[in-house]
């Protein structure tokens, strides 16, 4: 089955026979793996057998049986407010911004979740330095809708919404789909800066050569099930 | 496909149906419609000679009216999902053209009915042309705003009767007495049921019934595979609006007169009702809906006296639990059966190729 | 001059009802996606009720009106409960343009129905909030309750704009409205705000029915009429806006009234409803809805 968790690093995410079904279609049959923290780790395969899912369950936002612990905290089924809270977000497929808000709203929403503030502008300020320091395209963005961002501009605003929610362990689906190669480039930048913290990573990608130029290692899925629990890079 | 490419294509033994899970093959022949036509003239005719003038066929003839209307709306609302809310009005011009031109200018039921559908056919144009311009919910809007207007018009012109309406609506054909005219009259009102029922299942089984359906789902989708959005549009608009016509024209003889009530609001949701309930892709649906719903608002006080709560839970229930209406369970329960049927009937040839030794006939795995 | 004051007063006042029922529409369609087209049927609870507790039932008034608001938020939230959340929160049910108006237009039909077998036909008139005879400057005429509806619907109008403009929480309720899944995923309860803005929309909209049916007097029909002008004022605002909202409905109602007072009494709606029309299908940009290509 799984080796055991290293006993240098506790478990930053733990997934425990994750299944998901459609109705009576199964995308996922039964996915267990674990991610230390500070890991990086790319979940590979063709698409249309499963990644997507896995990680869209994981994040609470479809129902599934199995278990996920965030640094050892039980995830309830289909609540992603508990996995923000607990640390845990998602950056979906294709992005899901807020065509007619603002990239400062976005953005600002992504820490909504921890936010006690009452104030728009004053939940702003208290992430806006942390993103526009990672993202400093953006400072020229921010009052424009998000609808009229070119791809690339949506996925940098999507990263740093993702960022504003204080993450600790930080799950990207496909993050380069329909980019151009030098945004695909820039994101993957970003990433390698991310890997060099103690953030925690569990990457979807479809192509392994790119996951694996930041990936620490690899898992593998194919029909629903993790194929192979270790590849090393 | 084009002409040559199907037939190319049928010559190498390809399927050459177009796609879809529902099978709209382009038939020259197809001999449904007639059918439907020819059935339910029949059948209603011999259902109303059965009722011989009671209060109760005068009650079936006023639903056959409505389902004149609501089988256009099948088209309008269930397959293109055009969301008009005009119809009431043009039963409106329907009645209400009806009786003018036979009160005020002696026209014969037969010529008053030809010219309230050629009224209907050119204003449904004009208004068409206009109207099916604007998005969706745009054109939702403004056809809720038609009522009213329409309504307000009505009432306020005293040439059109004002509040109290036109009397004396000629009926279809006549008879000896009171209730062998209501018999006949009511056999021709079938008869023009039948014929609309008719005329749009032929367009629902056509490839223009197919483009409607693309159309439907998703415009994009519509426009890449050739359809002009705009002309189907306005076809599909004419179309229901003329039948409503039709539906007009037949409450008003049935009745011997035209009221405002027939253009409120409370005609349109009737009419709403009528479809989403019976199921709005169906054409028997929305016959059955029709005349059900209509003998029961005309028949107990209960039911009549409550029919706003009784209409509101069932539209919710229906919305909630079978949004095709009481036909897309009957469909559904139906449905079950043919399925069950087919799968049987795929192991057993599935079997049999087996055992002749031929590949087996396995379903892909994975997406 | 007075009488052209005085159309404006009158206009103003229906136009604080048609401005302040779009800016609920709008506010609410923002967050959902769904168009509230019951939202005169709760205005009609709230007069309708309003003066039967008080005066049926003998309550003392401002009971009354607490009950009656109470009740028509219960009869909200239920509704949510019960059917809205079947419908998008279980993903059951209808979808797409049919699920903009026909659920909310079955609510309708239920209230109606509700209110004509315990109301009856009558026409009712809740108790004035600000009794006594309309005021006057000169030849200016305009009712108390008038300056009411005005007023509140300014407020109104303010606070709503206020709240999804500068609070987070306005921020996210728009956000369930863009994105469900953009939402959930920074942990915003789409369920949440949805039921929340329903039931305050709901009650907002009693609370005018209590104070403006003084002027017009209330039977279990009046609610269809209001609504659909209210739809029109949210649509001039792209469903969106409150603050608009409540212009257009202004606009709109001092239309009416200088159409009835210097073009014709009987055909002012007649004429006010084509003109919506024609502005609805020629330019429906106005609506924030762009004319289609092809």
């Amino acid at each position: 089955m799984l080796p055991p968790v290293s006993p240098s690093g506790p478990a930053a995410l733990e997934v425990e026979g994750v299944s998901v079904s459609y109705g009576k279609f199964v995308a996922v049959e039964s996915v267990t793996f674990s991610v230390r923290a500070g890991e990086c780790v790319a979940v590979i395969g063709p698409n249309g057998h499963g990644k997507s899912s896995m990680v869209t369950a994981v994040a609470g936002l479809v129902r599934r049986g199995g278990v996920v612990r965030v640094f050892g905290r039980t995830l309830p089924v289909g609540s992603p407010g508990a996995a923000v809270r607990a640390g845990l977000v998602l950056v979906p497929e294709r992005r899901h911004l807020y065509p007619e808000l603002t990239t400062r709203d976005n953005i600002m929403l992504g820490g909504y979740s921890r936010t006690k503030r009452i104030s728009a502008r004053q939940a702003w300020e208290d992430v806006s330095g942390g993103v526009l320091d990672m993202f400093p395209e953006l400072a020229r963005l921010l009052d424009q809708k998000a609808g009229t961002l070119s791809g690339g501009q949506q996925q940098m605003v999507a990263l740093a919404r993702a960022m504003a929610a204080g993450p600790r362990v930080l799950l990207l689906d496909e993050p380069c789909l329909g980019l151009a190669e030098a945004v695909a480039r820039r994101v993957y930048d970003w990433l390698a800066e991310m890997t060099s913290t103690d953030m925690t990573i569990v990457l979807v990608e479809e192509n392994p050569v790119h996951a694996l130029l930041v990936a620490d290692r690899a898992v593998r899925m194919y029909k629903g099930l993790v194929e192979r629990p270790e590849v090393t890079a | 496909m084009t002409e040559q490419g199907t037939a190319a294509a049928a010559a190498a033994g390809q399927d050459t149906r177009p796609p879809g899970a529902a099978v709209h093959r382009v038939r020259r022949r197809d001999p449904v419609p007639l059918a439907a036509a020819i059935g339910i003239t029949v059948l209603g005719g011999l259902i109303l000679a059965g009722m011989n003038g009671s209060y109760l066929g005068l009650t079936v003839t006023t639903g056959v009216g409505y389902a004149i209307v609501t089988v256009g709306m099948v088209l309008q609302l269930g397959y293109s999902r055009q969301l008009a809310f005009s119809q009431s009005v043009f039963m409106g011009v329907g009645g209400y053209g009806t009786a003018v031109l036979e009160t005020k200018y002696g026209f014969s039921s037969i010529e008053s009915l030809l010219a309230v559908i050629a009224l209907a056919a050119v204003i449904s144009l004009l208004m068409g042309a206009v109207v099916t311009r604007a998005p969706g919910l745009a054109l939702a809007l403004a056809t809720l705003l038609l009522p009213l207007f329409i309504y307000q018009l009505a009432t306020y012109s005293s040439w059109l009767g004002s509040f109290s309406g036109i009397n004396g609506v000629l009926p279809f054909l006549t008879g000896p007495d009171y209730e062998s005219t209501l018999v006949r009259s009511g056999i021709v009102s079938v008869l023009l049921l039948g014929l609309a029922a008719g005329l749009v299942l032929r367009v629902m089984r056509s490839g223009i019934g197919l483009q409607l359906m693309a159309m439907a789902e998703d415009e994009r989708l519509g426009e890449s595979i050739g359809v002009s959005l705009r002309q189907r549009r306005l076809e599909v608009f004419v179309l229901g609006s003329v039948l409503a016509a039709v539906g007009g024209a037949v409450l008003a003889s049935a009745q011997g007169l035209v009221t405002p009530d027939l253009i409120n609001e409370s005609t349109q949701i009737t009419l709403l009702l009528m479809v989403f309930v019976a199921g709005r892709k169906s054409i028997a649906g929305a016959i059955l809906g029709a005349i059900v719903i209509e003998y029961l608002t005309t028949s107990t006080s209960f039911i009549s006296t409550n029919i706003g709560i009784i209409e509101g839970i069932a539209l919710l229930l229906i919305l909630l639990v079978e949004p095709d209406g009481v036909a897309g369970a009957v469909d559904r329960l139906l449905g079950r059966r043919t399925d069950q049927w087919a799968s049987s009937l795929r192991s057993w040839s599935a079997g049999r190729l087996r055992a002749r030794g031929g590949g087996s006939v396995g379903s892909g795995s994975g997406v | 001059m007075s009488e052209f004051l005085n159309l404006l007063a009158a206009g103003l006042t229906s136009g604080g009802i048609y401005g302040i029922f779009g800016a609920c529409l709008a506010v609410w369609f923002r967050v959902s996606n769904v168009l509230n087209l019951a939202v005169g049927d709760f205005a009609m609870f709230g007069a309708i009720g309003t003066a039967w507790l008080v005066q049926t039932g003998g309550l003392p008034f401002g009971f009354g009106i607490v009950a009656d608001l109470a009740g028509v938020g219960l009869v909200a939230w239920l509704f949510d409960r019960l059917v809205l959340h079947f419908a998008f929160d279980r993903g059951k049910g209808a979808h797409g343009i049919v699920s903009v108006f026909f659920y909310t237009f079955g609510l309708s039909l239920v209230l109606e129905g509700a209110a004509r077998a315990m109301f009856g036909t009558d026409v009712f008139a809740a108790p004035a909030i600000w009794p006594g005879a309309a005021l006057a400057i000169a030849d200016f005429h305009v009712q108390r309750a008038g300056v009411l509806v005005i007023a509140l619907a300014i407020v109104s109008g303010l606070v709503l704009w206020s709240y999804l403009r500068f609070t987070v929480s306005g921020r996210a309720a728009s956000a369930c409205g863009e994105s469900v899944l953009g939402a959930r995923i920074v942990g915003i309860d789409s369920a949440k705000f949805r039921r929340r803005i329903f039931v305050v929309t709901a009650v907002l909209a009693a609370l005018f029915g209590i104070v403006e049916s003084p002027i017009t007097g209330y039977t279990y029909m009046s609610g269809p009429t209001i609504s659909l002008i209210g739809v029109v004022a949210a649509g001039f605002a792209s469903f969106r806006r409150p603050g608009r909202a409540v212009a257009a409905g202004l606009a709109i109602g001092v239309a009416e009234a200088m159409l009835g007072g210097y073009v014709s009494t009987g055909y002012n709606d007649v004429l006010l409803y084509a003109i919506l029309f024609g502005i609805i299908i020629f330019r429906p940009e106005v609506l924030g809805l762009g004319a289609e290509p092809a």
